[in-house]
């Protein structure tokens, strides 16, 4: 059996800087910052005291009062996205066969905004304070049951967690699923509300965020000499992934072809990327003979580009390595310059990036780029959106544990290739095969 | 094309013994893991019993300056990953680090370390705080640990899907070898739950057992006095092969992966599925893709609560699916002995899969004194039986609709 194209159809977002898609993908155009003051607590004594909240989020209508106030937040915004994702994608599960509707979120932290106010409580073990089954609240399993159970959806439901590339690997595997025949369609997403003093404090202790406090709108700046750490961000994103032939028989709108997805690790260092980014560059590869393309076709790469010194260094090699001279041709853009870095989301919100690029041929800047750093030589887009012409794209995530995860995405319909017609269903594999 | 996917390599670390020896002798002759918690006073608890791992030794696998980094979850996965690797006989120096990957299954990440840590920034001060904390408490971690101590640069992946993780994540390490994305995988599961707000709150909610003064009585599945679950402890991994991999460097194959299939029932966050049709359907989807049939299976290497709810669920859908099958196959369930240490739960019911292959043994169930007559199945009693096994379904379902199981089968 011939493996199934899988493609893009619905998106949902819950970001700082805008919820919904066109509030998301506006925002990332104008560069409009949502990097601030900590509000959810007294940030007084850390270190770091700035963050990109989501403000004025509501749960969507749609989940049912009973479970909101066991659910952690990072999970509402989970199930909120997904509900947008399946509306944009023009879906109703209570109208279809959901057996072979899957769900494969991300989440590199668990829910910590539920669970860590019950640690202290735990010190009086007799008598738990906490509430009637205060586990399924931030079980971390949950991000992807709360899903399932709310849409109704009777494919697998699986939480993927591997660091701040959570949300590319649930990707991933969603992907497997959906080409090897397991799934017709699957919701993939990641999502994260890490701003608690416990998470905060995790990365203060290992100097990985910016202090940049007098000034939060210019903290979260990759690729410029200047950066000093990422900037903690919540978030939730979800992508409606579907085979291409259901797609087609529900006369859908499809906005991109999933083409790859590379996955490799560092082996090196728990929080450190390798410096010699060789790793990076593989998962680059891989992910590029996955979706059987040549590397000159991918014109756009949204860059992990975390803020940290390191990051964007090795980053920028591991682009050099497996591009060769096509990486000065790329554009690279890095968009946690505006809503910093969501973690197990990251990577989603990378690929409904990616996704609108695609079909508006627009690539939002690099904000805050202002003094340029040798190491980082490429052209990141530098705090102005471009108009573009590009067919292929790549996203690139790096996660604790040395995790490179890459995609590629393709727009849709393909364009005409050299040699053969347009085509609205795009080559076949084998065809394809054989122009490489 | 795909890829045939073989067990080489088989590592536990459980209540009932540490390492795959002293595991599957423990369970053969029915000795019970299941005793009063030493690791944290819990006499205040309505619980105080646990499936605890008490004879593992962390400086045997981490130098004291490693050991403040890291979370009990990751010792004890990097201890039965160690175990496994030794058992394959991989040599690792002679493999290719990248088409090697791993994939754990975790359903409660670093909690005993998080907790720590909450107590220090509350108590002393954020200041205090180790900087070691992000990935002590992070799911990955293990992943982390272990792909740095072998060298592994393939697919690295972490599942959290409560009691189908560890089930899950050998799941996705056979798709991986199946679509030629690694050549080795190692998968499993690792659980440290054992803090006393974990406890005390399951405890304290009705869902453990407290039969505090007989431990070794309180893990019963399918018993009709079960009064509720027992936490443990622990991981279990296997080291998974391509078949022609394995062949090559002449490795010893416990069996083969042949199938999984995982579903949600979308029904309810707690109560079960009356009529069961997710595990019903796992079953029956991993055996077509097994190109097995019903009557093929010898043994269901079961998840067995000890709630009686729940285990009637799981016995009706065994029922259902074998119905008509013969005699039926054998079933029982290992947390009747080592307790349910959730996300690793998966991964030590399949070195149970693996091990009953090679030994040709029904593994016992403890403590069916009053099997509910409900259950329309072949229980395995007290004693281990001999026999052929040729198949082997495990099963794993939890909270929040998940359901997974894994076909294992000898190799033809």
């Amino acid at each position: 059996m011939s493996e199934r194209r899988v493609v893009i159809t619905g998106l949902g977002v819950v970001a700082p800087n805008g919820i919904g898609k066109d509030a998301f993908w506006k925002g990332l155009l104008e560069g409009k910052n949502a990097v601030g003051p900590i509000t959810r607590f007294d940030a007084s004594p850390y270190s770091t005291r700035i963050a990109a909240e989501v403000k004025d989020f509501q749960a969507h209508p749609k989940i049912p009062q009973e479970h909101l106030p066991h659910m952690d937040r990072a999970y509402q915004m989970g199930v909120t996205a997904a509900f947008q994702a399946v509306e944009d994608a023009g879906l109703d599960p209570s109208q279809a066969d959901v057996s072979r509707w899957g769900t494969y979120m991300g989440l590199a932290v668990a829910a910590v905004d539920s669970y860590e106010r019950d640690f202290q409580w735990g010190s009086e073990p007799g008598q738990p304070r906490v509430h009637k089954n205060w586990y399924h609240g931030w079980f971390p399993s949950a991000c992807s049951g709360y899903i399932s159970l709310i849409l109704g959806l009777r494919g697998t439901s699986q939480v993927v967690s591997t660091g701040c590339s959570s949300s590319i690997d649930a990707l991933g595997m969603a992907f497997t699923a959906i080409r090897g025949g397991w799934e017709d369609i699957a919701l993939a997403g990641g999502t994260e509300a890490p701003i608690t003093p416990l998470c905060l404090n995790s990365f203060c202790a290992m100097r990985a965020l910016s202090t940049r406090n007098e000034d939060p709108s210019h903290a979260s700046r990759p690729f410029d000499k200047n950066r000093d750490g990422f900037i903690l961000a919540e978030g939730g994103a979800v992508v409606v992934l579907e085979s291409l032939d259901h797609a087609v028989a529900r006369g859908a709108q499809i906005y991109a072809e999933l083409g790859g997805y590379g996955t490799t690790s560092n082996a090196y260092h728990m929080t450190a990327p390798d410096p010699c980014g060789d790793q990076t560059a593989r998962a680059f590869h891989l992910a590029m003979e996955d979706a059987r393309i040549p590397k000159e076709e991918i014109g756009v790469f949204f860059a992990h580009g975390s803020s940290t010194p390191l990051n964007e260094t090795v980053e920028t090699l591991a682009v050099k390595k497996a591009f060769g001279v096509h990486a000065r041709k790329m554009l690279l853009t890095g968009i946690k310059s505006t809503i910093g870095h969501t973690l197990g989301s990251a990577g989603i919100l990378q690929i409904i990036t990616g996704t609108l690029a695609l079909m508006h041929q627009k690539v939002p800047p690099t904000m805050n780029y202002e003094v340029p750093d040798p190491t980082c030589d490429l052209d990141c887009v530098p705090n102005v959106a471009r108009d573009a012409s590009f067919k292929a794209v790549m996203t690139n995530t790096a996660g604790f544990s040395g995790k490179n995860s890459a995609t590629v995405l393709l727009s849709f319909p393909p364009p005409i290739r050299e040699g053969g017609g347009a085509c609205s269903e795009g080559p076949s594999h084998e065809e394809t095969r054989l122009q490489h | 094309m795909t890829h045939r996917v073989v067990v080489t390599g088989v590592g536990v670390v459980a209540p009932n013994g540490v390492g795959k020896e002293a595991f599957w002798q423990a369970l053969i002759t029915g000795l019970s893991g299941v005793h009063s918690i030493r690791r944290f006073d819990p006499s205040r608890l309505a619980t105080r019993i646990a499936g605890e791992i008490s004879d593992l030794d962390p400086l045997n696998y981490f130098d004291p300056h490693e050991l403040k980094k890291v979370d009990r979850s990751n010792i004890l996965a990097v201890a039965a990953s160690e175990d496994a690797i030794r058992d394959a006989g991989l040599d690792l120096a002679r493999e290719n680090g990248e088409r090697m990957g791993s994939s754990i299954g975790n359903a409660v990440c670093g909690i005993e370390y998080a907790q720590k840590e909450s107590e220090v920034i509350y108590g002393k001060g954020p200041r205090w705080g180790s900087p070691y904390l992000a990935i002590a408490f992070f799911p990955c971690g293990s992943n982390g640990l272990l792909s740095i101590r072998f060298k592994m640069k393939g697919p690295v992946l972490t599942f959290c899907n409560g009691n189908t993780s560890g089930t899950d994540a050998i799941g996705m390490a056979y798709r991986m070898i199946r679509g030629g994305k690694a050549d080795v995988m190692l998968a499993g599961g690792t659980e440290a739950p054992l803090i006393p707000l974990f406890v005390g709150s399951l405890a304290r909610d009705g869902w453990l057992s407290r039969r505090n003064d007989a431990p070794e009585k309180a893990s019963r599945p399918f018993d009709r006095q079960a009064d509720g679950m027992v936490l443990g402890e622990g991981s279990g991994m296997l080291v998974l092969e391509e078949y022609a991999h394995a062949k090559t460097r002449g490795a010893r194959l416990y069996g083969e992966i042949s199938g999984y299939s995982s579903v949600n029932s979308a029904f309810d966050i707690f109560t079960p599925e009356p009529d069961g049709l997710g595990i019903v359907r796992t079953m029956k989807e991993a055996l077509k893709e097994s190109q097995l049939t019903p009557q093929d299976v010898d043994w269901v290497n079961s998840q067995g609560f000890s709630i009686p709810a729940f285990d009637q669920m799981e016995t009706r859908c065994i029922g259902s699916v074998f119905a008509g099958a013969g005699e039926g196959p054998r079933v029982s369930a290992i947390s009747s002995w080592i307790g349910n240490s959730i996300g690793a739960m998966g991964g030590i019911q399949a070195a149970a899969s693996a091990l009953a292959l090679e030994h040709s043994v029904f593994p016992p169930q403890d403590n069916l004194e009053d099997p509910h007559p409900d259950h329309p199945v072949r229980l395995v009693g007290r004693a281990a039986e001999e026999g052929k096994v040729n198949v082997v379904v495990q099963n794993s379902y939890c909270f929040m609709g998940k359901n997974s199981s894994l076909v294992f089968r000898r190799i033809v």
